[in-house]
C-alpha cells in the first residue's frame, strides 16, 4: 500500500502501513524461524523414538536371562477331588492326572507306519482292534483307558499333531491301599462323582473343597486294618469261611478303627460288582446274630432290678417247646443255675427264664434303647435294615438268645459298646473325633449294671466253664459274648452257620469293642488248637463261635494288642 | 461511485483526537510489538523433548522390568505348580511303597525271618532274669549247704553208730560179721591174686574199657591220665 498525504481537513481515518520490504522480511524471517523450531521438535521427537527402541534391541540382544524368551505355557495343578486319609494322616485315596488319547484316522496319512510307531512305544496294546479301527475311519480311543504323562508325551513324540491325535487330560482316583479299605471308601465314577461308600456319602464335602486345604481324615487305621484283614485271611484257608467281617471300634466315643469284610475287592479295578457275598458285612448285612443276644437279657434283668447276677435259676429243663418248635440247649449243662453262669455258660433255657422275669414290655423297651431294629445313622449309605418282627411269647422266648431277631453286626457291636462304657450313648463313626462325643443325657444302663456285665464278660473268656477261653490272651483283659446262629436261607434255616464274637478289652476299663463274625465257617479237625495254658487240641469236630470266631478274635487281639497300648503288660496297667 | 467526502462531516468534531492521532509520530510503533526469543523456545522445547525421551525411556525400562518379573513369577508359579505336582505323586508313590501290604509282601521276599508273635509270659525283662538268676543261684547254694548238712550230720551219725559197733564187737550179729569178715575175706584174696598173677587182672575187656575211657577224655578234653 501506498503511503497517502494527509489532508488537515480530512475527518475520515486511514490505515497506516509500513514499507512492504521490511514487513515480508520480517515476516519470511520469523517463518523460517517456526518452521526451524518444528523441525528442531520433530527431529527430537523422532530421535528420541529411535533411541527408546534401539536401546530396547540393545537391551534384550544383550540380554542373558533366557527364561524372558522361554515362556512355558503350562497350567496350574488343580486337583478337583479331595484327599481322604487314615487317622495317622496316612493317604487312602487321591486324585492323579491321567490322560486319555483319541485318534482321527481320516488324517493319518500312512496307516501302516503309524501302526508301527505305535507297537514300539505301546507293546501292550491290542493292535488288531486299533488296526480294525483305523479302517473304520471313525474317531475312536486308543485301547489302553490312561495314559501317564511319560506316556503322552511318547504319544505327541509320534509327531501326528493335533488333527489326527486329541489329547484329553482327566483326573483319576487312586487307591494305594488296593483292597484294604473297599467296602469303605466306595468307589468314584469316571467323572469323579462318588458313587457309593464314603465316596458317596461325602461327595460335596470332597468335590468342593481345594484339595491342598483339606482331605477327610476317617477313624481307620491302616496297620490295624491290615493285621484284621490278614487274620481273617487266615480264617478263610482255616474254617473255609465263604465270607468274614470284623469291626474295632472305640467304646467311648464311636470311632471305628477298622472295619473289615471280605470278600472284597481291588478299588482301582473299578470293576462293578453283583454278586451278594461282596455286601459290606458289618454294615449292610443283616442277620440273625444268636447267643450274643443273651448278654441284653441279662443286662435288661439287671437294669430292671428283678433278678441279681447270683440268682439262682433251679431246675431248668433241657428242652423247651414254642409254638411246636423244641428249644434246646447247645450242651450238656447243670441244672441249676446262677443268672452269671446262665451268661457263661449260654444256657439258652436260662435265658428263656431270664426274660421271662424281664417281661414282654420291658425287653422289649430296653432292645429299643439299644436301637437295634432301626436303621442306623451311617457315615455310608449301605446300611442295613433290621427285619421287622411281630412280638409275642414265643418271640420273647426265642429272642432272649437272639433267635428270630435280625439286626447288623454294627448295631450289635454298638449296643455292646453303650452297656460296656458305662451306659453311654454313641454314634458309630467313620471319621477321626478329637473329642468325646457322649450324649450322657440318656443313658441306656446304669454303671453298676455296666460293670457287672463286663464283669460276666470277662468270665466268659477266663472261666474254663466260659465258651470263649480261646481269647483269653494275657494281658488285655478280654471279656466277651460268642453267638452261633444258624443262617436263614429263602426264610429257612440252614444247617449253615453265622458265627460271632463280639468282645471288649480291657474288662476292667473298656476302651475297644472288637467283632468278629465268619460266615459259614466247617469244623477244621487238621487245626491245632492252643488253649492259654499252652494245651494243644488237634481233630476238633465242633464248628461254633468258640471254636473258630473267638480264635480268630484272639489271633488279632494279640498282634493289635500291642499297637493299641504299646505292649500287652502296658495296657493291663494303664487301663 | 461513492464520494468519500460525504463521510467527513458526519463523524462528530473531536479535532484534538483527531489531531493526536494524526500528529503522533508513527515511528514510535515500530519495534514495539515484543520479537520472539528464539534461544529461549528452543530451551523451551529441548526441555520439553529431553522430558517426554527420559520419560519414554523410563516406562520402557521399568516396562520391561515389570513384564520380567511377570514372567518370572509366571516361570515361578509353573515351577512350584510342578514341585506340587511331583509331591503329589511321590506322596502317593510313599503310600504304596510303605502299604503293609507291598512291606510283608518285600518281606517275605527278601527276608529270612520269621516273625512269631510273644506272648506275654514269652517277654521278660534282662533284669528279672537276672534277678531270677541270682534268686536261682542262691537257692541252689541253700539247698547244696542243708544237703551238705544233711549228708554231715548222716555220717556224723554213721560214724557213731559204728564207734558204738566196734566199742560193743559181742553187739554186732553175727550174720553181719560173717558177713563183713567174707568181704575181708574176698578182698585179700583179690589182692594176693594181683600178686601172684598179674595177667589175671589184665583181661582184654578192661582194657577195651580203658582205652574207650581214654578215648572218651581225650574228645571231650579231659587230660588223660594214666590208667590204674
Amino acid at each position: 500500500m501506498k503511503r497517502k498525504n494527509r489532508k488537515n481537513n480530512q475527518k475520515s481515518f486511514f490505515f497506516e502501513d509500513y514499507k512492504e520490504s521490511e514487513i515480508i522480511d520480517e515476516i519470511n524471517s520469523k517463518r523460517i524461524k517456526i518452521s526451524l523450531n518444528r523441525v528442531t521438535f520433530l527431529f527430537f521427537v523422532f530421535f528420541s523414538l529411535i533411541f527408546v527402541s534401539s536401546t530396547k534391541i540393545i537391551y534384550l540382544s544383550l540380554s542373558q536371562d533366557k527364561k524372558i524368551l522361554i515362556q512355558k505355557n503350562k497350567k496350574d495343578f488343580e486337583i478337583l477331588r479331595s484327599d481322604i486319609t487314615d487317622r495317622d494322616g496316612t493317604i487312602i485315596a487321591r486324585n492323579i492326572i491321567v490322560y486319555r488319547a483319541g485318534i482321527r484316522p481320516q488324517f493319518i496319512k500312512d496307516k501302516d507306519k503309524f501302526l508301527i510307531k505305535l507297537r514300539l512305544i505301546f507293546p501292550e496294546i491290542n493292535f488288531k482292534e486299533v488296526k480294525k479301527k483305523l479302517n473304520e475311519n471313525k474317531f475312536f480311543y486308543l485301547g489302553k483307558k490312561r495314559f501317564s504323562e511319560e506316556e503322552k508325551d511318547k504319544l505327541w513324540s509320534l509327531g501326528l499333531g493335533n488333527k489326527v491325535l486329541n489329547i484329553e487330560e482327566q483326573q483319576y482316583r487312586l487307591y494305594p491301599q488296593k483292597k484294604l479299605f473297599s467296602h469303605v471308601l466306595g468307589q468314584t465314577s469316571e467323572d469323579n462323582i462318588g458313587i457309593s461308600g464314603v465316596e458317596k456319602y461325602y461327595d460335596n464335602k470332597l468335590k468342593n473343597s481345594y484339595s491342598g486345604d483339606f482331605s477327610l481324615v476317617m477313624s481307620l487305621d491302616t496297620n490295624l486294618q491290615y493285621l484284621i484283614r490278614e487274620e481273617l485271611m487266615k480264617s478263610k484257608e482255616i474254617f473255609k469261611t465263604v465270607g468274614s467281617a470284623a469291626l474295632l471300634m472305640n467304646i467311648n466315643n464311636g470311632e471305628i478303627l477298622s472295619l473289615v469284610s471280605l470278600p472284597d475287592y481291588d478299588l482301582n479295578k473299578r470293576s462293578s460288582i453283583t454278586d451278594h457275598t461282596y455286601t459290606n458285612k458289618i454294615t449292610k448285612g443283616v442277620y440273625e446274630l444268636g447267643s450274643v443276644f443273651k448278654t441284653f437279657t441279662l443286662a435288661a434283668a439287671l437294669e430292671n432290678k428283678v433278678i441279681e447276677t447270683d440268682t439262682v435259676f433251679k431246675n431248668l429243663e433241657s428242652k423247651v417247646s414254642c409254638a411246636g418248635k423244641e428249644i434246646k440247649e447247645h450242651d450238656k449243662l447243670p441244672k441249676n443255675l446262677s443268672a452269671e453262669q446262665i451268661l457263661i455258660r449260654s444256657s439258652n433255657i436260662g435265658s428263656i427264664r431270664i426274660v421271662q422275669k424281664v417281661g414282654l414290655e420291658n425287653y422289649k423297651n430296653f432292645l429299643n434303647d439299644l436301637e437295634l431294629f432301626e436303621k442306623i445313622n451311617f457315615d455310608l449309605e449301605e446300611v442295613g435294615k433290621p427285619l421287622k418282627f411281630k412280638w409275642g411269647k414265643c418271640k420273647l422266648a426265642t429272642s432272649s438268645f437272639g433267635h428270630g431277631i435280625t439286626t447288623t453286626p454294627l448295631q450289635l457291636a454298638r449296643a455292646y459298646a453303650m452297656i460296656g462304657n458305662g451306659g453311654n450313648k454313641i454314634q458309630p463313626t467313620l471319621i477321626k473325633k478329637n473329642y468325646f462325643e457322649v450324649d450322657n443325657e440318656k443313658k441306656i444302663v446304669s454303671s453298676e449294671t455296666s460293670l457287672k456285665i463286663n464283669t460276666i464278660l470277662r468270665k466268659v473268656v477266663s472261666n474254663k466253664e466260659g465258651t470263649a477261653n480261646f481269647a483269653n490272651i494275657e494281658g488285655y483283659e478280654v471279656g466277651g459274648k460268642t453267638g452261633t446262629a444258624l443262617k436263614s436261607i429263602d426264610g429257612v434255616y440252614s444247617n449253615k452257620k453265622i458265627n460271632t464274637f463280639i468282645s471288649l478289652f480291657p474288662t476292667s476299663r473298656p476302651k475297644y469293642v472288637l467283632l468278629v463274625l465268619l460266615d459259614e465257617p466247617k469244623p477244621a479237625p487238621n487245626y491245632i488248637y492252643e488253649f492259654p495254658n499252652g494245651y494243644k487240641h488237634k481233630g476238633e469236630h465242633r464248628n461254633t463261635s468258640g471254636w473258630n470266631a473267638v480264635v480268630i478274635a484272639g489271633k488279632i487281639i494279640e498282634k493289635i494288642g500291642p499297637i493299641l497300648a504299646i505292649n500287652n503288660l502296658q495296657a493291663s496297667k494303664k487301663f | 461511485m461513492i464520494n468519500p467526502e460525504k463521510w467527513l462531516q458526519t463523524l462528530k468534531s473531536n479535532k484534538k483526537d483527531i489531531t493526536s492521532i494524526t500528529e503522533t509520530n508513527p515511528q514510535i510503533w515500530v519495534n514495539t510489538i515484543p520479537k520472539k526469543n528464539s534461544s529461549r523456545l528452543f530451551k523451551k522445547y529441548f526441555f520439553i523433548s529431553s522430558f517426554f525421551i527420559i520419560g519414554l525411556i523410563f516406562v520402557t525400562v521399568i516396562k520391561n522390568q515389570t513384564r520380567n518379573l511377570e514372567k518370572e513369577l509366571d516361570n515361578l508359579r509353573a515351577s512350584v505348580s510342578n514341585l506340587k505336582l511331583n509331591i503329589h505323586y511321590a506322596t502317593l508313590d510313599h503310600e504304596v511303597i510303605t502299604s503293609p501290604d507291598n512291606i510283608s509282601n518285600l518281606a517275605s521276599k527278601h527276608l529270612d525271618l520269621n516273625f512269631i508273635v510273644l506272648k506275654n509270659s514269652q517277654i521278660k525283662n534282662l533284669e528279672d532274669i537276672h534277678k531270677e538268676k541270682s534268686i536261682k543261684a542262691n537257692d541252689i547254694k541253700k539247698n547244696i549247704k542243708t544237703h551238705l548238712a544233711k549228708k554231715i550230720i548222716e555220717n556224723k551219725n554213721k560214724i557213731k553208730n559204728y564207734q558204738q559197733m566196734y566199742s560193743n564187737p559181742e553187739q554186732i550179729p553175727a550174720h553181719i560179721k560173717e558177713e563183713i569178715s567174707g568181704k575181708i575175706n574176698t578182698a585179700k584174696n583179690n589182692i594176693e591174686a594181683s600178686y601172684t598173677d598179674p595177667k589175671k587182672i589184665i583181661t582184654s575187656a578192661r582194657t577195651q574199657k580203658w582205652a574207650a575211657i581214654q578215648v572218651v577224655k581225650a574228645f571231650l578234653g579231659i587230660p588223660i591220665v594214666p590208667g590204674k
